[in-house]
């Protein structure tokens, strides 16, 4: 790689390893968050709607598609985990009432 | 009041060409350089030297140097990534103790409590004034000030 071509990618490298640096933190730090698994889902949405973003320019070209995917998947599993607690919120406590006593040993 | 001669003429021509009002009069000057070659051709070369400086333009800087020296001063504020370690490892101990709170057998913690690691992670980010949602513009390349 020639010296300009080493100067003018730099910035571009530099980006992506900040953005991983960041994202590295963020599910760090998220390992100890567990909102039976909303909490990666929020994450998904924030992070690529951050990566969809138009300003500040330049917007995003490669991977977009990646974003978008990461978006709409992050999206139904916020749509679909709270509606099937929901509607099964009956079911779910008879559910956690026979595991509760399988664990007092009942 | 100066004496005519060449060098006063001329000195005094130069004056009038950069704007100012030297001692001796347009007409004193008009008529000395009418009499004397010399002079008229010192004047051109000197006019012609002028209008050459004149069509030099000044660099203008193209950056903000004082960012980059300030930096380099003693006195300089340091950035805050000396804090952010310690805060890194106060908020990871008190994450650590929470998971472990949690694996703790017949403790019946209620359902607010498991947003409590997510209070200290907001913490730990307002205390730093620092969001990790937002796409930082003023990112520097290593070894650049």
């Amino acid at each position: 790689m020639s010296e300009t071509n080493r100067e003018t990618q730099a910035p571009i490298i530099l980006g992506q390893k900040y953005a991983y640096a960041t994202i590295s933190l963020v599910l760090g730090l998220a390992c100890f968050i567990n909102l039976a698994g909303l909490e990666k889902a929020l994450l998904a949405v924030i992070f690529g709607w951050m990566a969809l973003k138009s300003t500040p320019a330049p917007a995003l070209n490669a991977r977009r598609l990646w974003a978008k995917t990461g978006v709409v998947l992050g999206t139904l599993v916020l749509i679909v985990i709270p509606t099937i607690i929901i509607l099964n919120l009956d079911r779910l406590r008879v559910v956690i009432e026979a595991l509760m006593k399988l664990s007092e040993g009942k | 009041m100066s004496e005519l001669n060449c060098e006063s003429v001329s000195m005094a021509a130069m004056a009038v060409a950069d704007g100012y009002h030297p001692e001796l009069s347009p007409e004193q000057i008009g008529t000395h350089l009418a009499s004397c070659a010399d002079c008229r051709r010192e004047l051109g070369q000197l006019q012609e030297l002028s209008s050459l400086l004149d069509t030099q333009e000044r660099r203008l800087p193209t950056e903000n140097l004082w960012q980059k020296i300030e930096r380099r001063l003693p006195d300089a504020p340091r950035s805050n990534a000396s804090a952010v370690l310690p805060s890194f490892m106060f908020l990871g101990a008190l994450l650590l103790g929470y998971r472990l709170l949690e694996l703790i057998p017949d403790r019946d913690f209620s359902f607010l409590f498991k947003f409590v690691p997510v209070l200290l992670v907001i913490a730990a980010f307002v205390y730093l004034r620092e969001n990790p949602f937002t796409i930082n513009c003023e990112l520097r390349l290593e070894g650049e000030l």
